[in-house]
């Protein structure tokens, strides 16, 4: 085997003119790898036969199209005596489909792992590499985790050719390009960028497939381990990738000059770059009235403030300022507290582990017994430690609502970072009040105006850039009537702004 | 989107003045007009930044900026010095701002161990200061409206409450006076400083940057108005001018029917303590890089806690953060304030002196 294959993994052996050696190569390559067919048989030439080989892999393959369009007519089919046997199957009445030569031994290899045949002809030193994938792959279904009231209902699933067709069905422009690649040494992982060739600033997709090409790794099994690989800001909760599986989000934001990245078996689609606000747009804003659109994102952001802030506020103002507060409100804290023994952080902590816990659970379990046990983790366990003198009425409401405003957030990944930075807040709430509570939300601010994603600051449009300022601002908190956004955001190349003329 | 590291935009800058120089600026423009006529001393405070402001804007954009235009017209050493200099001055500066926020959290937000008040303080301004110059102006950038929007509403309510009969100036004015009140207050301008180091960093056209300059400084000034028109209209001009804390103690007699909070200075010192943040950690942060620049074996972790610490020690000099205000007065009067004009003024004639004038230039070219 050693004299097969390099330190990197690669197949260095060339193909051979004798059909022997190339089985010989082809068997010790395939040992034991009782899901590869391999097939010998014989093609008529005249008054002789020339022996052939074919491999294919079985269960990615299909079956069927080979048996009719390969096998049946080769067997049928008689090559004369002056006619060259390989060039024979690209320019005679061979009735085969996508076809492709191959001079390297590895290529072909890979190839058959990738679902295609591969035909090797005796006295030939290469073969011919017969498109006959058939993964096996989900139908398109319905986004469970973007779901939206009004718009398409198509999903990317786990098939990159499913995923790249979904998005050039939205994209009917030769300038959108689709180049594909390959990452993970032994999972040869098919990747693809996808991007405006006249929108794309310059350099972003080079310094893509740098980044890419910079890492060895065995192999890859969603498009979240290559996000991983492309962060380089490894310390930051907050994503600067973003992640979709809806078509018609991942197109739009082609659309803007940003770069699509589908991996193949990954039902998720990598955008970039991402700033804070584009993780607030939900695709359903731009399919209802602006005016609903706005609140619903304005909503968002209070949420979104809620969810990180408003436990550990609580806390700030029940330990440490309780004097901020009317007497009236006071008054009703206190009794909701007058039989709980825990001090606030301990409450608020306890009933935060539940809903995580809870939640956690939900993910876990099927699916009906997933939503049941939400139901039941909240209405009864919640219920059941109110009674026990264990949290207070207002603790369940608080934080019952700071979990309801992180699911509020569109974005899973986003959502996570604030359900995670909510604990800190907690922390320095319990320890230093208000006071640690405001420090706590300026490391935040400083943390997120020092990000970038892919030369964009972060937290455009709420900090300025040298272009496309107000027009950024015409999609951030409020969303604009369409007709009125006819720029593109910052992430376009500077001239190529303008999506939008009246004739 | 093209990189536009180490860039700023005039509206940043324009931000930037305005928090750096008004936050703090405000809490101590009562106690430190000094005088009967505090209002027209705040006005001619404000005329004279709009001077002060203007000159060291122009001396930050002369000759590719004062890092340049210093070290072009200094030996190695000598321009070292220089740097050092204002290492010190802006880490004196770092621990009287310190030193007030002590004071001012342990007043009204969290009594307890100054060590408990400072060190999340010194932390989180330290983390601040690590940021680039960009980074630091996106960040204050992001924080105005959390900021001054808060402040402004709230003292523009304030102003209801105000005693405004109590600012009318007195008719018989002391010209001697009013100078030596304006000159005091002068003292609240010195973040201005930073214009030195910021100008040769930003994009746009000049007459825009210097729009936008002035227009800061202008607002900063405006700011720090109001602030004094409510604070000595609600407190008087003499309790405002015994106490460090006026604005809060002002503040803690404003309430909003129906506001759902009682106490309406604890929501202010919050948004305060913002601005306190954005002046230190800027102090933090231009010492930081001056340091970088005078030892260049320094990175930015190193450099960040080496001033961190020279803060720390120099706050720990005075014990009492009102003798800290006492002692920090008389030598930004005396020392701070002359050197912020006369050192850079001195360099920049050095540069203009060194520089080789374009005759004499061209004559050098042709001898050779």
């Amino acid at each position: 085997m050693k004299e097969i294959y390099n330190d990197k993994n690669e197949i260095t052996i060339p193909f051979h003119k004798s059909l022997k050696e190339n089985i010989r190569s082809i068997e010790t390559i395939f040992q034991d790898c009782d899901d590869v067919v391999k097939k010998e048989f014989q093609l008529n030439r005249a008054e002789q036969t020339i022996p052939a080989y074919m491999v294919y892999l079985d269960g990615l393959t299909n079956n069927d199209m080979l048996q009719d369009n390969v096998i049946t007519p080769l067997q049928r089919y008689r090559f004369t005596e002056k006619e060259d046997v390989f060039q024979a199957f690209f320019h005679s009445e061979i009735d085969m489909v996508d076809l492709k030569e191959e001079t390297s031994f590895s290529n072909a290899v890979n190839s058959v792992m990738k679902g295609d045949t591969i035909l090797l002809i005796d006295g030939y030193d290469k073969a011919i590499v017969i498109a006959s994938k058939k993964l096996p792959v989900r139908s398109i279904q319905e986004s469970e985790t973007e779901a939206v009231m009004r718009g398409p209902r198509d999903s990317f699933n786990e098939s990159l050719r499913v995923c790249t067709a979904l998005i050039r069905r939205r994209i009917k422009d030769p300038k959108c390009k689709i180049v594909q690649d390959t990452f993970g040494e032994r999972s040869k992982t098919d990747y693809a960028l996808v991007y405006m060739e006249d929108l794309v600033p310059e350099g972003l997709v080079d310094r893509v497939k740098d980044q890419l090409a910079a890492y060895e790794t065995d192999a890859i099994y969603d498009s979240g381990m290559l996000e991983h690989f492309m962060n380089k800001k490894w310390y930051s909760p907050f994503p600067i990738i973003q992640s979709t599986e809806r078509p018609d989000k991942a197109a739009s934001s082609v659309l803007e000059g940003r770069v699509a990245i589908i991996v193949d078996n990954s039902p998720e689609v990598l955008l970039l770059p991402a700033t804070f606000n584009t993780f607030f747009q939900a695709s359903d804003d731009y399919y209802t009235q602006w005016s609903v659109a706005t609140f619903a994102r304005i909503l968002r952001y209070i949420a979104s403030i809620l969810a990180i802030g408003l436990p550990g506020f609580y806390i700030a103002i029940t330990s440490f300022h309780l004097e901020m507060l009317p007497t009236e409100m006071l008054l009703a804290i206190a009794e909701a507290r007058s039989n709980i023994t825990f001090p606030v952080v301990l409450e608020v902590l306890l009933m935060e582990l539940e809903f995580e816990l809870l939640r956690e659970a939900g993910i876990r379990l099927p699916g009906p017994m997933g939503n049941t046990i939400g139901i039941v983790g909240g209405l009864i366990v919640g219920q059941a430690a109110v009674e026990a003198g264990l949290v207070s009425t207002i603790v369940v409401i608080i934080v019952a609502l700071a979990a309801l405003a992180s699911f509020t957030i569109p974005n899973e990944s986003f959502a996570s970072a604030y359900r995670l930075l909510k604990f800190f807040l907690i922390a320095v709430s319990a320890i230093w009040g208000l006071y640690g509570f405001v420090l706590g939300m300026l490391v935040l601010a400083i943390h997120l105006s020092g990000l970038t994603s892919y030369g964009v600051p972060y937290m455009v449009p709420a900090v300025s850039t040298a272009e496309g300022r107000y027009e950024s601002k015409k999609d951030f908190i409020m969303r604009l009537p369409i007709y009125l956004m006819k720029k593109r955001p910052v992430f376009t190349k500077a001239g190529q702004r303008t999506r939008m003329r009246r004739q | 989107m093209e990189e536009t590291q180490y860039r700023i935009s005039p509206r940043q800058l324009q931000r930037m003045i305005i928090l750096e120089t008004g936050t703090i600026g405000c809490l101590m423009a009562a106690a430190w007009s000094g005088v009967q006529n505090g209002i027209l001393v705040v006005m001619l405070s404000i005329i004279g930044s709009l001077f002060y402001g203007g000159l060291l804007m122009a001396i930050g954009r002369a000759g590719g900026g004062f890092f340049a235009i210093t070290e072009r017209s200094l030996p190695g050493l000598l321009w070292r010095l220089v740097w050092l200099i204002y290492v010190v001055r802006f880490a004196i500066r770092g621990a009287w701002i310190l030193s007030y926020l002590e004071l001012l959290i342990q007043e009204t937000l969290l009594e307890g161990s100054r060590w408990m008040i400072i060190l999340p303080l010194l932390i989180v301004c330290g983390y601040a200061s690590l940021r680039r110059l960009e980074g630091r102006a996106r960040f204050v950038e992001l924080l105005f409206w959390w900021v001054v929007i808060p402040l402004v509403v709230l003292f523009l309510i304030g102003l209801w409450k105000a005693d405004l009969k109590s600012l009318m100036p007195e008719p018989q004015v002391s010209l001697s006076e009013l100078l030596v009140g304006e000159y005091r207050l002068m003292a609240l301008f010195l973040p201005l400083e930073f214009l030195l180091f910021r100008m040769s960093a930003l994009e746009g056209r000049g007459l825009k940057i210097w729009y936008s300059g002035m227009k800061g400084i202008l607002l900063s000034g405006l700011w720090l108005l109001l602030v004094y028109v409510v604070t000595v209209g609600i407190i008087g001009i003499n309790w405002s001018r015994e106490t460090l804390l006026g604005v809060t103690d002002a503040m803690e007699l404003i309430s909003i029917k129906g506001g759902g909070l009682e106490r309406l200075d604890i929501l202010m010192i919050l948004f305060w303590l913002i601005g306190g943040v954005i002046t230190l950690s800027a102090y933090l942060f231009q010492g930081q890089q001056l340091l970088r620049r005078t030892c260049s074996v320094f990175g930015s972790g190193v450099a960040a806690g080496c001033m961190l610490l020279l803060v720390l020690i120099i706050y720990l000099c005075i014990a009492d953060s009102e003798a800290w205000s006492d002692w920090y007065l008389e030598y930004a009067c005396r020392i701070d304030l002359p050197v912020s004009v006369g050192l850079p003024v001195l360099l920049w004639c050095l540069y203009r002196l060194r520089k080789p004038r374009p005759k004499q230039h061209a004559a050098e070219a042709g001898s050779e």
